[in-house]
C-alpha cells in the first residue's frame, strides 16, 4: 500500500539517521532497502495500493488536502527516483571513502520521501512545505561549513520567491490548488513578473550559470554526498517544480527565451568548467551542471520529454560522475591530458547532437570505457594504469564494470535510432583516437589560461561586488546619515538645547532672590491687570 | 449661649494645647524632643476627635461647619501627625529641642482650622495671615546667625502678603460694610457696576492666597525656603498647608467673590500654565532634593489650579483628587528622606544619594513608587489624580491646556528620572545609616492605603464627592 | 469545560505577584548564588502556562471574538468598568510571551550579578503584559501599556548594561509621549462617545477631533515600533545589552505597538487618516529595508538579531493595516512561532558571546566543535528565515498574500528582509583552538523542547484544542 510505503520509508530513513554509529553498522540500512523494494514493488503494479490522501487542519480557517497518490504521470518518474535511490544507498554503503554511511543514507531516503511528497502535490502548501524541508535534509547532509553557507543562502532564496509566487496566486485565486494552464492565461495579473520568478527559483535550485557557485564549493565533501546531491537532491526538486508547474511558464512570453538562454549557457560554462578544471571534485559538478543545462535545453525544445527518458539518463549521469570520481583517482599525471582531450571532444560532439542528447551520455561513457581499455593496451603509462586498477577494491571493480554496462544498456535502448549513428561513430571514434595521443586541444586551453577563469569563484565575486558591497556601504551611510546626523545630531540635540536654553533662563531668572521676587511680582499684576483690562473695561 | 460657640471646641483643645505646651517648656526643666511631640499628639488627636465630631455646627455668621470644611480639616490634622511622628524620629535622634516646632504645629492647626471653616473675611484673613507669618518661627529653627537675612526676607514677605490681604478686606468692608461671605455675594451680585476697587479688594486677597499656595509667578520664596529649612518644617510646608489654602480659595471664590471670577478665570488660567512650566523646568535646574520637589509641587499646584477653574462641582472633585493624590505621594517621598541618612545627618543633595538602592532597597524602591505615582503612571495612584484632572480638561474641551499638561509632565519626568538614576543606576559613595522603624511603618501604611485607593476607588471617590458639594 | 472560567483570568493575573512577592522574599547566599530566586520566577512561568493551557482548553477553536471574559468596576464617576477578556489570538501571544520570557530565564541560569532584581522585574513586566494582552476595555488598555514601561525601564537600567543615560532617559521619555498621546485620545473616545475597543471604528467625531485622536493614537503604538523616527532609541537601548533575559524583554514592547494597532485600527480607516496610511506604509518599508541594510552590515550580531525583527515587526505592522480581518489567525500563528524562535537564538547567541568573550576567541569557525550549540543554532535560524518549521511558514505565506494582493511594489521590498546573514557560518578555516564548550544540560533540554514545541506549532499551534 503507498501509505505504508512512504511511512515505511520515512521511518527506515529517520531510523537509520539517528543509528548509532558503532553499533550494528551496515545493518540499519536493512529496512532502507526493504521499504524501498516495498515502494519499487508497488510503484511497478504488483500489487494494488489505495490513494493516500489525509486533510491537514493547517490554521483554524484553512484545511489543506495531503495527496500522496502518484497518478499515471508521475508514477513512472517517481519509480525511477525509487530506483535510483536504492542505487545511491547501496553506493553510499559500499564506499570507502564516506564515513558516516548511517547519517547520509538516512538523510537520502528522507529526501526521496520528500521529493515524492512533491512530486504528488496538488497544492501549494504541499509543494512548498516538501521543497523548503527537502532544502533542510540536504543542508544536514553538507557536512562542510563553507559549502552549507552558500547551499542555504541560494536557496532561502529560492524557496521564498517560490514562496512569492504562490502568495501572489494565492492572493488572487484565493485557492490553494495547483490548477492547470487554462486558468492562468485568463485573468493573472504580474504574468512576466511570476514566470520569472518561477525560472529564476528552478535555476538557483538546479545551479544553472550565474547560480552554480554553491554546488562548487560542494568539492570540498566526499564523492558520495556530492554526487547525490548534484542529482538526486536539490537539482533534482528544481527539476519536479519545473515538471509541476511548468504551466506557468505559458503565461508568459519572456519564459522560454529565458530558459533557453540560460540552458545553452549552462551546458557551455559547464563542459568548459569539465574540460579545464583539475579538481576531480569540481569536474563533477560542472558535469551536473552540463546534464542539468541538457534537460533545460530539452525542456524548451523538445515537445515533450517522457519520464523513462529522463530517469535513465539522470541514472546514465549520476553513474557517469561516480564513475568519473573514481577513475580519475586511478589515472595517474600523465594521462590525465588524454582524458581531457576525450572528454573535449565529446561535449564538442554534444554540441551537434542537442537534439538526440540522449546519446551524448551513451558516448561519453563508452568514451571512458575506450580510454581505460587504450591505456591498458599501451605501454609503462598503461601499466601504471593496469596495477591501478588492478588494485581497485573489487566493489569499484564491479562498480565500473556496471557503469559499462549500463552505459552499453542505454545505448541499447535507443538501439532503434542507433543504425542513423553508425556513419557518425565511423568517423569521430579515429578521430578521438588521434586526439587521445596527441591531447592538443587541452594543451591549448591551459596555455590560454582558461584555468584561471574557472577557478576563481566569478559569479560570487560579481554578487559580492556588485550587489552585496553597494548594500553595505548604503547600510553604513544611511545609518551615518539618517541616524546620526539628523535624528541625533539636528532632532534631538535641539530639543536637548531647548531644555538646556530655558533651564539657563530659569537659573538667571531665579538668582537673585530680592530682585527675582519684585521681578515676578509685578509680572503678577502685570497679568492680573491686563487680565482686569481685557475682562471689565474692555 | 455657650452652645453656639461648642463647634470652637477643637479650636480651644487647640489653644489649650498651645498654652499647656508652653508652661511645660517654662516650667518643666527635664524635657526631652519627645515630650513636645507627645503632648502635641494628645491635643491633635482630641482636637480632630471634636472637629468630626462636630461636623455640622457653625460658630454665629463667622465659622461654619460642613462636611467640606470638615473633610479639609481632618485631612490637615491627619497630615500633621504623620508630620509630628515623623518629625519625632529626627528631634530625638539629634538631640536637639522640638518645641518650636510643635508649638507652632498646634499654632498652624489653630490657623488654618479657623480659616478653613470661615464665613467671614476677617477670620479668613487672621488664621492665614497669622499662620503664614507664624511660619517665620518655623523657618528660623536651628539656623545659624548668618542666616538671618532669609529669614528677614521672608518676614518682609509674610507681612506684605498679610497687609494686602487686610487691604482687601479693608476695601471690601469699606465699600460694603460687611466682611460676611453671604452678604457680600449679595452685595457684589446686585451691584450693576462694580467698580475697580472692588476687583483690586478681590485681586488683593486672592492673589495673597495664592502666593500663600506658592502658585507662579508668586512662586519665587517657596523654594528657597523649603530648601534652607530643616527637614521636618520642609515636610510639613509641602504637605500640610496646601490644603488649607486650597479649601479657603474654593470656598470664598464660590460663597463670596462668585459674581468677580468671571474675569478672574483667565489669571487663574496663566498663573496656571505658568506653574506647569516654572515647576517643570525648576525641577530639571535643581540637585538639591527638597527643591526638585518644591518646584514639582509648583507643577502640581499649577495643574490643579487648571482643572479648578471655572468651578463648578466636576470640577472641584478633579482637582481635590489631583491635589489629595499630590499631597499622599509627596508625603511619601518626605517620609523616605527621612529614611536617607549618613552619619547622622540628612542628605538632600542627588550626589549623596548616589546608589543608594544597593543598601536600602525597600526605601529606594517606595521613593520610585513614590515618583511614579506623582508622575501619574498606572497602576498607582496618580494615575486616579491625573485621570481625573484629565477628564476634566477634556469634558471642558480645553484641548489645548490639556496639551501643556501633558508636556510638561515630560519634562518634569525627566527630572525623577535623574533621581531614579541616581539611586539606582549609579554607584554607591556613601554609607548609610540604619532606618528608624517608624519611617518603614509610615512608608508601608502609605503604600498600602494608596494601593487600596486605587484598587477600589470607587466607594472613597463617592464620599468625598458628596462632601465636597456641600460648599455650594 | 471550567464552569466560571474567568477566574482562571484572574488566576493568569494573580500568579505573577505571588511570584514576585516569592522572589524577594527568598533568600540568596553565595552558595545559592541566584538560584532559588531563579526558581521561583521558572516556576511562576510555567504555572501560568499551565493555566493558559486550561483557558485554551475553554476557547472555542475558530472563533475570532472575546470568549472568556471577567468585568471590574473600578469608578462610579465617571462610570469606568475594566474588562478583561480572552480571545485565540491573544492567548497566542500571551503563551509566546510566556515561553519567551522562560526561554530567557533559562538564558541567565548562571548568571549571578543581581539575580534577584532581575527576577522580580521580569515577573513585574510579565504581569503588564498579561495584564495589557488581556485588556478590554480602553482603559486597562492603557493602564498596562503605560505601567509596563517602568520594570522595562529599570531593566534596562540596571541590567542592560547602557551606558549613556541620555539613550535610558529617551527610551522612557518617549513612550511616556506615547502613552500620554493614547491617553489623550482614549479620555476624548470615552467622554465623547462610552466606546469599547471592538466599537472604537465607528465613533462620530469633528474633523479636527478625529484628527487628534487618531493621530495621538498612531503616534502612541508607532513609538513603541521601530519605525522612523522612533527606531533610533530602540536601536541605540538593544545594541549595548548583554543579557539575553533583559533583551527578549526589551524587543518584546514592539509588539505592545503591534498589538494595540490590530485592536484598535477598525476595518475601515477613518476617511482623515486614509492618505496618512499610505504615507505610513511607505514610511514602514523604508524602515524595513533600512533597517536590513544597516543589520545587514552590522559586524554586531545583537543589531543582526534587532534588525531582524525590526523588520517582522513591521511586516506585522503592514499586515495589520490591511482593511481586512481575516489575517488576524495569521499574525497571531505567526507570533507565537516568532516569539519564541527569537528568545531561543538570543538565548544561544548570547551564550556564545560569552564563552567567547570569557576565552577571548574570535568568532571564525567557533561553533566547530559545539555540535549540539551549533545544530540547535541553525535549527532556529532556518526556522526563523520561514522555512517550514514553526507556524510561521504558512502563515507568513498568507500575509504576504494579503500584502501582495494589495500592493505588489510595496511588498516586493518585504523580500529583501532576507538579506540578512549571521555571522558566525565564515568560510575561513578555523583557528584550532577557537572553540567554546556547548550549552549546558538544562538549557539544551529546554530548547529541546522548544524545537519540539515549534515543530508542532507548524502541525496545529493550538493542537490541545478541540
Amino acid at each position: 500500500m503507498a501509505t505504508n510505503f512512504i511511512f515505511i520509508l520515512l521511518l527506515s530513513g529517520i531510523l537509520c539517521f539517528s543509528a548509532p554509529k558503532k553499533q550494528l553498522g551496515w545493518m540499519w540500512h536493512l529496512p532502507i532497502f526493504g521499504a524501498l523494494i516495498y515502494g519499487i514493488a508497488a510503484l511497478s503494479d504488483c500489487f494494488p495500493y489505495p490513494d493516500f490522501a489525509v486533510v491537514w487542519e493547517a490554521m483554524p480557517n484553512l484545511s489543506v488536502l495531503l495527496n500522496i497518490t502518484p497518478v499515471a504521470q508521475t508514477k513512472e518518474l517517481a519509480l525511477g527516483i525509487l530506483i535510483l535511490g536504492a542505487v545511491c544507498v547501496f553506493h553510499n554503503l559500499v564506499s570507502a571513502d564516506e564515513q558516516d554511511k548511517n547519517t547520509l543514507n538516512g538523510l537520502a531516503v528522507i529526501n526521496i520521501v520528500l521529493l515524492l511528497i512533491a512530486l504528488c502535490s496538488t497544492n501549494y502548501f504541499q509543494l512548498l512545505a516538501a521543497v523548503g524541508m527537502a532544502d533542510v535534509v540536504v543542508y544536514g547532509a553538507i557536512n562542510k561549513y563553507e559549502a552549507k553557507r552558500q547551499y542555504i543562502y541560494g536557496n532561502f532564496l529560492a524557496d521564498f520567491l517560490l514562496l512569492n509566487i504562490f502568495a501572489i496566486i494565492l492572493g488572487q485565486h484565493a485557492n490553494i490548488e495547483i490548477v492547470s494552464s487554462g486558468a492562468y492565461s485568463t485573468d493573472w495579473h504580474h504574468r512576466d513578473y511570476i514566470a520569472i520568478i518561477l525560472l529564476l527559483c528552478i535555476f538557483i535550485k538546479s545551479g544553472t550559470i550565474l547560480f552554480h557557485s554553491a554546488y562548487q564549493k560542494m568539492s570540498k565533501l566526499n564523492a558520495n554526498r556530492l554526487n547525490f546531491i548534484l542529482f538526486l537532491a536539490t537539482p533534482l526538486m528544481g527539476a519536479v517544480i519545473l515538471s509541476i508547474l511548468h504551466d506557468i511558464l505559458d503565461i508568459s512570453r519572456y519564459s522560454l527565451p529565458i530558459l533557453r538562454l540560460f540552458a545553452v549557457f549552462t551546458v557551455i560554462w559547464g563542459a568548459c568548467g569539465a574540460l579545464i578544471v583539475k579538481e576531480n571534485h569540481r569536474k563533477c559538478a560542472y558535469m551536473a551542471m552540463v546534464f542539468w543545462g541538457l534537460y533545460f535545453c530539452a525542456f524548451a525544445w523538445l515537445s515533450s520529454l517522457s519520464p523513462r527518458s529522463f530517469i535513465i539518463f539522470l541514472g546514465t549521469a549520476y553513474l557517469f560522475n561516480t564513475a568519473l570520481s573514481l577513475i580519475h583517482n586511478s589515472l595517474s599525471i600523465k594521462n590525465r591530458n588524454s582524458f581531457i582531450s576525450i572528454l573535449t571532444i565529446s561535449f564538442a560532439a554534444a554540441g551537434y547532437m542537442l537534439a538526440w542528447w540522449s546519446f551524448t551520455y551513451s558516448n561519453i561513457i563508452l568514451a571512458i570505457a575506450g580510454e581505460c581499455v587504450l591505456c591498458l593496451l599501451t605501454s609503462q603509462v598503461a601499466f601504471t594504469i593496469r596495477t591501478d586498477y588492478l588494485h581497485l577494491s573489487p566493489f569499484s571493480r564491479f562498480w565500473l564494470s556496471v557503469t559499462i554496462i549500463f552505459g552499453a544498456l542505454a545505448a541499447f535502448y535507443f538501439t532503434p535510432e542507433l543504425p542513423q549513428f553508425i556513419p557518425f561513430l565511423a568517423v569521430v571514434a579515429p578521430v578521438w583516437i588521434i586526439l587521445v595521443i596527441f591531447s592538443p586541444i587541452a594543451k591549448v586551453a591551459l596555455r590560454l589560461g582558461a584555468e584561471n577563469i574557472q577557478n576563481n569563484d566569478l559569479t560570487t565575486a560579481m554578487y559580492e561586488t556588485i550587489i552585496l558591497a553597494p548594500l553595505q556601504i548604503i547600510g553604513r551611510i544611511l545609518r551615518l546619515t539618517v541616524d546620526i546626523v539628523f535624528l541625533e545630531r539636528t532632532v534631538i540635540s535641539s530639543v536637548k538645547n531647548a531644555i538646556r536654553f530655558l533651564i539657563f533662563i530659569f537659573r538667571r531668572l531665579h538668582a537673585n532672590s530680592v530682585l527675582s521676587s519684585i521681578m515676578f511680582s509685578l509680572l503678577g499684576v502685570l497679568i492680573v491687570a491686563v487680565a482686569y483690562y481685557n475682562g471689565v473695561v474692555k | 449661649m455657650l452652645t453656639d460657640y461648642i463647634a470652637l471646641l477643637p479650636e480651644f483643645v487647640l489653644v489649650l494645647g498651645i498654652l499647656v505646651m508652653t508652661l511645660v517648656k517654662v516650667f518643666r526643666h527635664s524635657n526631652t524632643p519627645k515630650t513636645f511631640y507627645s503632648l502635641s499628639r494628645v491635643f491633635i488627636f482630641i482636637s480632630a476627635i471634636l472637629t468630626a465630631l462636630f461636623y455640622n455646627q457653625n460658630v454665629g455668621e463667622y465659622l461654619r461647619n460642613n462636611s467640606y470644611t470638615t473633610l479639609f480639616k481632618i485631612l490637615l490634622y491627619l497630615f500633621t501627625f504623620i508630620i509630628c511622628y515623623l518629625s519625632a524620629k529626627r528631634f530625638v535622634s539629634k538631640g536637639l529641642p522640638s518645641f518650636s516646632f510643635y508649638i507652632m504645629m498646634l499654632f498652624n492647626l489653630l490657623g488654618y482650622s479657623i480659616a478653613i471653616s470661615s464665613w467671614n473675611l476677617l477670620p479668613l484673613c487672621l488664621g492665614l495671615g497669622a499662620t503664614f507669618l507664624g511660619n517665620i518661627f518655623l523657618v528660623k529653627i536651628e539656623k545659624p546667625a548668618e542666616e538671618h537675612r532669609h529669614i528677614l526676607y521672608y518676614l518682609l514677605l509674610s507681612t506684605v502678603v498679610v497687609l494686602f490681604m487686610s487691604l482687601g478686606a479693608g476695601l471690601f468692608y469699606h465699600y460694603s460694610q460687611t466682611l460676611n461671605y453671604a452678604d457680600l455675594e449679595q452685595f457684589l451680585s446686585l451691584r450693576s457696576n462694580l467698580i475697580w476697587q472692588h476687583h483690586l479688594a478681590f485681586s488683593c486677597i486672592v492673589v495673597s492666597v495664592l502666593l500663600m499656595m506658592g502658585v507662579a509667578p508668586l512662586h519665587f520664596w517657596f523654594s528657597n525656603v523649603v530648601g534652607k529649612c530643616i527637614l521636618p518644617v520642609a515636610a510639613y510646608l509641602s504637605v500640610v498647608p496646601i490644603f488649607a489654602y486650597f479649601s479657603c480659595l474654593v470656598n470664598m471664590c464660590v460663597n463670596a467673590f462668585y459674581p468677580l471670577l468671571g474675569w478672574f478665570n483667565t489669571v487663574f488660567i496663566i498663573f496656571g500654565i505658568l506653574s506647569i512650566f516654572i515647576g517643570a523646568i525648576g525641577a530639571n535646574s535643581e540637585n538639591n532634593l527638597r527643591k526638585i520637589f518644591a518646584f514639582s509641587g509648583l507643577y502640581y499646584i499649577g495643574v490643579t489650579l487648571l482643572a479648578l477653574f471655572p468651578i463648578n462641582d466636576n470640577s472641584l472633585m478633579s482637582s481635590f483628587t489631583y491635589l489629595l493624590v499630590y499631597v499622599v505621594a509627596i508625603c511619601g517621598v518626605y517620609t523616605i528622606f527621612y529614611g536617607y541618612r549618613s552619619k547622622g545627618k540628612y542628605l538632600f543633595n542627588l550626589d549623596d544619594i548616589k546608589g543608594v538602592a544597593t543598601q536600602r532597597p525597600f526605601l529606594s524602591a517606595a521613593l520610585l513608587v513614590f515618583m511614579i505615582s506623582l508622575i501619574g503612571t498606572p497602576p498607582l495612584l496618580g494615575f486616579l489624580g491625573k485621570l481625573s484632572v484629565i477628564n476634566s480638561l477634556v469634558i471642558g474641551h480645553r484641548y489645548a491646556l490639556l496639551a501643556v499638561v501633558l508636556f510638561s509632565m515630560l519634562i518634569l519626568a525627566y527630572a525623577y528620572l535623574k533621581i531614579i538614576t541616581v539611586v539606582y543606576f549609579e554607584p554607591r559613595s556613601n554609607a548609610f545609616d540604619i532606618v528608624d522603624r517608624g519611617v518603614y511603618l509610615c512608608m508601608f501604611i502609605n503604600i498600602i492605603l494608596m494601593l487600596i485607593a486605587i484598587i477600589n476607588p470607587k466607594y472613597l471617590m463617592h464620599d468625598v464627592e458628596l462632601m465636597l458639594v456641600a460648599v455650594f | 469545560m471550567i464552569e466560571n472560567a474567568e477566574i482562571l483570568l484572574s488566576v493568569l493575573m494573580g500568579v505573577p505577584l505571588l511570584g514576585i512577592f516569592f522572589a524577594a522574599i527568598s533568600k540568596e547566599n553565595s552558595e545559592s548564588a541566584g538560584r532559588n530566586v531563579l526558581s521561583v520566577g521558572i516556576l511562576t512561568v510555567v504555572s501560568n502556562l499551565v493555566i493558559l493551557a486550561l483557558i485554551g482548553k475553554n476557547l472555542i477553536n475558530g472563533s475570532d471574538s472575546f470568549q472568556i471574559m471577567k468585568k471590574f468596576e473600578w469608578l462610579s464617576t465617571p462610570k469606568i468598568e475594566f474588562l478583561f477578556a480572552v480571545d485565540t489570538f491573544s492567548l497566542l501571544l500571551i503563551a509566546a510571551v510566556h515561553i519567551a520570557v522562560l526561554l530567557g530565564l533559562f538564558g541567565v541560569l548562571n548568571n549571578t550579578y543581581r539575580q534577584k532584581t532581575l527576577v522580580i522585574l521580569a515577573l513585574l513586566f510579565l504581569e503588564m503584559m498579561i495584564g495589557y494582552l488581556l485588556a478590554g476595555d480602553l482603559f486597562s488598555f492603557y493602564i498596562f501599556f503605560e505601567a509596563m514601561l517602568l520594570p522595562l525601564f529599570l531593566l534596562v537600567g540596571i541590567l542592560g548594561d547602557v551606558h549613556r543615560q541620555d539613550i535610558l532617559y529617551r527610551f522612557f521619555l518617549y513612550n511616556l509621549l506615547g502613552a500620554s498621546l493614547l491617553f489623550m485620545a482614549l479620555c476624548i473616545l470615552f467622554n465623547h462617545q462610552h466606546v469599547t475597543i471592538q466599537t472604537i471604528g465607528t465613533v462620530v467625531l469633528s474633523r479636527n477631533l478625529q484628527m487628534i485622536v487618531w493621530g495621538a493614537i498612531f503616534i502612541a503604538f508607532l513609538s513603541r515600533i521601530p519605525i522612523w523616527p522612533f527606531h533610533y532609541w530602540i536601536s541605540s537601548v538593544n545594541v549595548n545589552i548583554s543579557n539575553p533575559l533583559v533583551f527578549i524583554i526589551a524587543n518584546i514592547l514592539p509588539l505592545t505597538g503591534v498589538y494595540g494597532l490590530i485592536r484598535f485600527f477598525p476595518l475601515t480607516a477613518p476617511e482623515i487618516i486614509a492618505p496618512y496610511l499610505l504615507a505610513l506604509q511607505i514610511i514602514s518599508i523604508i524602515t524595513m529595508v533600512v533597517i536590513a541594510l544597516i543589520g545587514f552590515s552590522h559586524r554586531d550580531v545583537q543589531y543582526k538579531i534587532f534588525s531582524y525583527m525590526t523588520v517582522f515587526y513591521i511586516l506585522y505592522l503592514l499586515g495589520a493595516l490591511l482593511p481586512t480581518d481575516k489575517l488576524l489567525s495569521n499574525i497571531g500563528f505567526s507570533v507565537f512561532s516568532w516569539l519564541i524562535i527569537v528568545a531561543a537564538i538570543e538565548v544561544i547567541v548570547s551564550h556564545i558571546e560569552k564563552e567567547r568573550q570569557q576565552l577571548g576567541l574570535s568568532e571564525r569557525g567557533i561553533l566547530r566543535e559545539a555540535k549540539t550549540t551549533s545544530f540547535v543554532l541553525s535549527f532556529f535560524v532556518l526556522a526563523a528565515v520561514g522555512l517550514p518549521l514553526s507556524s510561521m511558514f504558512l502563515n507568513n505565506m498568507f500575509i504576504f498574500a494579503g500584502l501582495l494582493t494589495y500592493n505588489l511594489k510595496t511588498a516586493m521590498f518585504i523580500l529583501l528582509q532576507h538579506l540578512f546573514y549571521l555571522k558566525y557560518s565564515d568560510n575561513e578555516i578555523a583557528e584550532k583552538n577557537n572553540v567554546i564548550n556547548d550549552v549546558s544540560s538544562p538549557i539544551i533540554i529546554v530548547l529541546g523542547a522548544t524545537i519540539l514545541l515549534i515543530i508542532t506549532s507548524f502541525i496545529n499551534p493550538l493542537w490541545y484544542m478541540e
